[in-house]
């Protein structure tokens, strides 16, 4: 059986002691759940969930506040007093996602004292945790009571509601949100859903777009619009939506639980909340999360290399190498240190130093994908073409997913002049990827262009970038088509299509392209097709 | 807001008035496990090193391995993940039961399973995950697929009551890889094979993972890298070939846990629904020339209402609305609800948990095993979910208790109205019982017209649960079969069934083993008909394409109908 620390056993002593007094009050006796109303309860027993496991600076806020429970019922505090305090007890104990002790400690603050609105709403949260909408949005309903202009109560509430497919209640929850606060972006994601639900595609869209408008981070949206514009027809801009899809969900403004979030001092809530500032580009903010966590857990190197990438962000690069060498010297094998590192390196013009470096991040690491993509694209810019087909083959033996590195590896056997098989790789490419027209653009120009007669086609080169045309428009698609009419033998077309890329060029200032161009034109205009499918090493834009 | 219907449910004007509640003192299973002797518990091989593998497993099968017109079940076992290597080394290994029932003169019946591991050769150690049936060499007797931590395994029944392993036939698989299914995506007669792999782990890439107050968990799926799941062709010659790449597979994939197959667009070839773990779900639509295009994202059917990707273990594909399509049903963790995506007959989804009243009493469970199934024979189709937890529940640990990861199963009632009815509180002990469920596989394991369960729970006991409602109601079986020569008959997965009767619903079905988690069912059809005793029509489109339609078959009966055999 585990045992506790005495200073623990001693606080849920006092505990249990202070519920069997307060318990004794007639006022607090038990009564029924009503259908639809929340739960009411004398004081509740309350004890700490197991802390085996948490650390050490976790368990020293729990027992801390258990104290201050203890000490302020042994005192004979006032009722507000000790509702406080039970309710900062609820506010960690939720934090550590220990429910069911966050929900005696919610209740037992709500009886000592009702009027203060805070604790149910806090139960609702506990309930939502654990999947208890009905019970959540009874809590919501009495916080509101309470305060009805709590806008994430509001949200929160129409969000159950949702949930239990009361779509025509949470609506106007959702406009009452809204009305007290123009900019909260939840609440125009709920309307959306709303509209959504009753096929209302046009207010669907109208409110999520300007849930979009009001947070741009708020990827989760698109793929919500998505769903709006297909049914309302727009099958196109559907599919812009599908492709920015991405899961950053947004809840309303919600001070009272970011008091619950910024609560536990622990190494895992530091550096969840410093992830969470770098991905919504607080790198400062980052830092002093990571540092923090440090602190608490010097050993980490995990958080280590965070706090190196974050303070590579705020620019100050010194101070990220200096973390980066002390997580390699504590740790000569951190493979993801070696790859920063060659990062901060190439972006400092020290390439050689940076293949080093991530050439280190792969061995130490061989499913390192991140690192040895890098590697590979380092590679191929120093033209080094076949170590870079090396990696890139190993990337996609990981992981077939990663477009980039079949590309790369098409790109470099065209380097290689090996057109055959940068042919196959690019039809793969297009087979596997269809949303990605890199591969269509490269294989059209090696169909027009390609040296080797074997590969090149005109027809197929035409039909290609006749379709590259359409589905993106550019200077390069322009040339793309100049070139495959030049070896359709359709050279008053391809030099039309020149003229017109060479304008496009000139017209993005791009005169260095355009000088180029301008050669090709020349070519078309003595009825000669272009032997060069493209100059210098093809980008992919991530 | 425009004058449209706000809920899609006061949209449905053509539909009857909602059926009335369900009986509050009804038993609907019970639980026969040892009665039926069904004597198995699963090993998960735990140490307190959260290794992920442990939480997942095991899953179930049922499939007549003897040809003797009962189900048998085949349960798979995990073991120790402590060895050298990433694969289990489990002693007992999974486990094979013969179905001895037996039918009384007066229509008593005796489930009593007999294990016969030993006798039919199957010898199953790798850290089993879940199991799918199909025969696949079309000798009429059904074949076993059993997949694993590490290496799958192929078992060629001999049909002799022994089976032979042939993993070596072009289907060696290795990796981590939880459901598969058996589906005939050509239409050449012949089953391919399709294998959802999960994640790349082994042992020594374990993580360890916090939770907010330190405490050690298990990870998220999204600390490993999803590895890629694997078509087979079958070349008909007792081998198969990896088709994955031609078929266009192979540049997108999820760490997959649930798979079922149906034909969601209806263009008479079979399609498959891959459920993944925290990432979009996929909807591989058939496009009748070898290869398939996920489609699950401009369909509607990735992801859940609110926007995001869920946990997605569970699937399974059936007409709830009775409107001649196949919708989906997927389970997911708690606080996620479980995801019904409502197909409008073209392979085009929109969300319907909420709605349907699935989503919110969903909420505080996390569901594997899920089937679409008729529970009480009134024509429509009801849900049942085995759940357990992935996380400890702190309540539980406090009480010392040895699975503080268990919950109970649900039970939802089809209104026949879009809605169905929570019943869990109100369906017996079987429904009041806590336990870690994983995998269930739903079949007629008694032969008495309704549907049973296998449950498989990790690191628990399996469970037998007999359905106590399903044959008050008239019933119609069907077992969908094609002969092959002198080899016998192979149950036709795939084939699609409707039951129709003058002046009632058409009711849609398919003969499917697939669906669920890790599991595989009874391939055989069974459709409620309530309290009619109007003799049917059944109209059969098979997986190549051709319809036949056989009348006035009788009911409360299986029948076998024969490819070919009607004009």
């Amino acid at each position: 059986m585990k045992t506790r620390p005495p200073a623990v056993i001693a606080a849920l002593a006092a505990l249990g002691f202070l519920v069997a007094c307060s318990s004794s009050n007639p006022d607090s006796s038990d009564r029924p759940v009503q259908a639809g109303s929340p739960k009411t309860h004398a004081l509740r027993q309350v004890s700490l969930p197991d802390v085996t496991g948490m650390s050490p600076s976790v368990q020293q806020q729990l027992r801390h506040q258990a104290g201050e429970v203890t000490r302020l019922a042994a005192g004979n505090a006032p009722a507000d007093q000790r509702a406080t305090a039970f309710g900062e007890m609820g506010k960690l104990l939720l934090a550590v996602e220990s429910f069911g002790d966050a929900e005696a400690c919610f209740l037992n603050a709500s009886e000592l004292n009702p009027s203060d609105s805070r604790w149910a709403y806090y139960l609702g949260h506990v309930y939502r945790a654990q999947g208890e909408s009905q019970e959540a949005a009874a809590y919501f309903e009495r916080a509101l009571k309470a305060r009805p202009e709590e806008v994430a109560a509001l949200v929160w509430l129409g969000n159950m509601y949702l949930d239990q497919g009361r779509t025509m209640e949470a609506g106007p929850l959702f406009s009452q949100a809204l009305a007290l606060d123009a900019t909260a972006a939840a609440a125009h994601v709920g309307l959306g859903r709303v509209s959504l639900a009753a096929r209302d595609y046009t207010g669907a869209i109208e409110h999520l777009e300007a849930a979009l408008m009001l947070n741009r981070g708020a990827s989760s949206v698109h793929y919500l619009l998505a769903s709006a514009y297909r049914g309302a027809g727009q099958v196109d801009r559907a599919d812009a939506h599908v492709r920015q899809r991405g899961p950053v969900q947004i809840g309303p403004p919600d001070p009272l639980m970011q008091q619950v979030a910024d609560l536990l001092r622990s190494p895992v809530t530091y550096e969840s909340r410093g992830e969470r500032a770098l991905a919504r580009g607080d790198f400062s903010r980052a830092t002093v999360e990571f540092r923090a966590a440090l602190e608490l857990a010097p050993e980490s190197l995990a958080v280590r290399q965070k706090l190196a990438t974050a303070l590579s962000l705020t620019g100050d690069v010194q101070g990220s190498v200096q973390q980066l060498q002390e997580i390699l010297r504590r740790d000569p094998k951190f493979a993801s240190a070696h790859y920063s590192l060659g990062v901060l390196l190439q972006a400092n013009g020290e390439t050689n130093r940076a293949i080093e470096e991530f050439a280190s991040a792969v061995r130490y690491e061989p499913t390192y994908v991140q690192a040895r993509l890098l590697l590979a694209n380092t590679l191929r810019s120093r033209g080094q073409f076949d170590r870079a087909r090396e990696q890139y083959v190993a990337v996609l033996g990981v992981d077939p997913r990663i477009a980039e590195a079949r590309f790369g590896d098409a790109a470099s056997l065209a380097a290689l002049k090996r057109f055959t098989e940068a042919r196959d790789r690019l039809a793969e490419g297009m087979r596997l990827h269809p949303d990605r027209v890199e591969f269509m653009s490269l294989l059209a120009r090696l169909y027009a262009a390609a040296p080797d007669e074997r590969v090149r086609d005109g027809n197929r080169a035409l039909t290609l970038a006749m379709e590259l045309t359409k589905r993106r428009d550019s200077a390069f698609a322009r040339e793309t088509l100049a070139m495959a009419f030049a070896e359709a033998g359709r050279y008053d077309e391809a030099v039309t299509a020149q003229r017109e890329a060479v304008a496009l060029a000139d017209g993005a200032r791009q005169w260095e392209l355009a000088a180029r161009m301008r050669a090709n034109l020349r070519l078309f205009e003595r009825r000669q097709p272009s032997r060069t499918p493209w100059v210098g090493s093809p980008i992919w834009e991530p | 807001m425009s004058l449209v219907c706000v809920s899609l449910i006061a949209c449905r004007d053509n539909r009857p008035a909602p059926r009335a509640a369900a009986d509050a003192s009804v038993e609907w299973f019970t639980d026969a496990t040892a009665e039926a002797h069904l004597d198995f518990v699963h090993v998960n091989g735990m140490t307190g090193q959260f290794y992920y593998p442990e939480i997942i497993a095991p899953g179930a099968a049922l499939l007549d391995y003897d040809n003797d017109g009962d189900l048998d079940v085949f349960l798979v076992q995990g073991g120790s993940l402590a060895g050298a290597v990433s694969t289990g080394n489990s002693e007992q290994g999974g486990q094979l039961f013969r179905n001895d029932l037996e039918i009384g003169g007066d229509g008593t019946r005796r489930v009593r399973f007999m294990n016969v591991t030993d006798a039919a050769g199957i010898k199953a150690t790798e850290y089993g995950m879940g199991a799918a049936v199909g025969d696949y060499d079309n000798d009429g007797c059904a074949d076993l697929y059993v997949t694993a931590l590490g290496r799958n395994h192929l078992y060629r029944n001999r049909c002799d009551g022994t089976f032979a392993d042939v993993t070596g036939a072009g289907i060696s698989d290795d990796g981590w890889s939880v459901s598969a299914a058996f589906l005939d995506f050509d239409r050449d007669g012949w089953l391919d094979l399709f294998v959802g792999h999960y994640l790349n782990w082994n042992r020594s890439m374990n993580m360890p993972c916090f939770g907010p107050s330190g405490k050690r968990v298990y990870c998220a799926p999204s600390v490993y890298l999803a590895q890629q799941s694997q078509l087979f062709h079958n070349n008909r010659n007792g081998t198969f070939t990896n088709v994955t790449t031609v078929a266009g597979m192979a540049a997108q994939f999820g760490p997959a846990l649930g798979v079922t197959t149906a034909d969601f667009n209806g263009d008479g070839w079979i399609d498959l629904y891959v459920a993944n773990d925290a990432q979009e779900n996929q909807l591989w639509v058939n496009q009748r020339d070898g290869t398939f295009k996920d489609l699950a994202l401009v369909a509607g059917a990735a992801w859940s209402d609110p926007g995001k990707a869920k946990a997605g273990m569970g699937v399974d594909a059936g007409d709830v609305d009775d409107d001649g399509d196949e919708d989906v049903f997927v389970t997911n963790l708690s606080g996620e609800g479980h995801d019904l995506y409502v197909n409008d007959a073209t392979g085009t989804f929109e969300p319907g948990s909420a709605a349907a009243g699935l989503k919110h009493p969903s909420l505080p469970f996390t569901g594997f095993g899920t089937a679409w199934i008729d529970i009480d024979n009134d024509g429509w189709l009801d849900l049942l979910t085995v759940n357990g937890t992935v996380q400890r529940i702190d309540a539980l640990v406090r009480e010392n208790d040895p699975a503080p990861l268990r919950q109970r199963k649900q039970l939802f009632r089809n209104l026949g109205n879009g809605r169905f009815e929570d019943l869990t509180s109100r369906s017996g002990d079987v429904f009041e019982r806590a336990d870690v469920g994983r995998g269930a596989a739903f079949g007629d394991i008694d032969n008495d017209g309704d549907t049973d369960v296998i449950v498989g729970n990790n690191n628990g006991p399996a469970q037998v649960l007999l359905n106590a409602t399903g044959s008050r109601n008239h019933w119609i079986g069907l077992r969908l079969v094609d002969v092959k020569g002198a080899a016998g008959v192979r149950d036709m997965i795939g084939a699609r069934v409707a039951v129709i009767r003058d002046g009632l619903p058409m009711r849609l079905r398919r003969a499917r083993a697939d669906g669920s988690f890790a599991s595989a069912n009874d391939p055989r059809v069974l459709v409620g008909l309530g309290s009619s005793t109007q003799q049917p029509r059944v109209r059969v489109t098979w997986p190549d394409g051709r319809i036949e339609e056989w009348a006035d078959l009788p009911i409360d009966r299986y029948t076998t109908l024969t490819a070919g055999s009607r004009q």
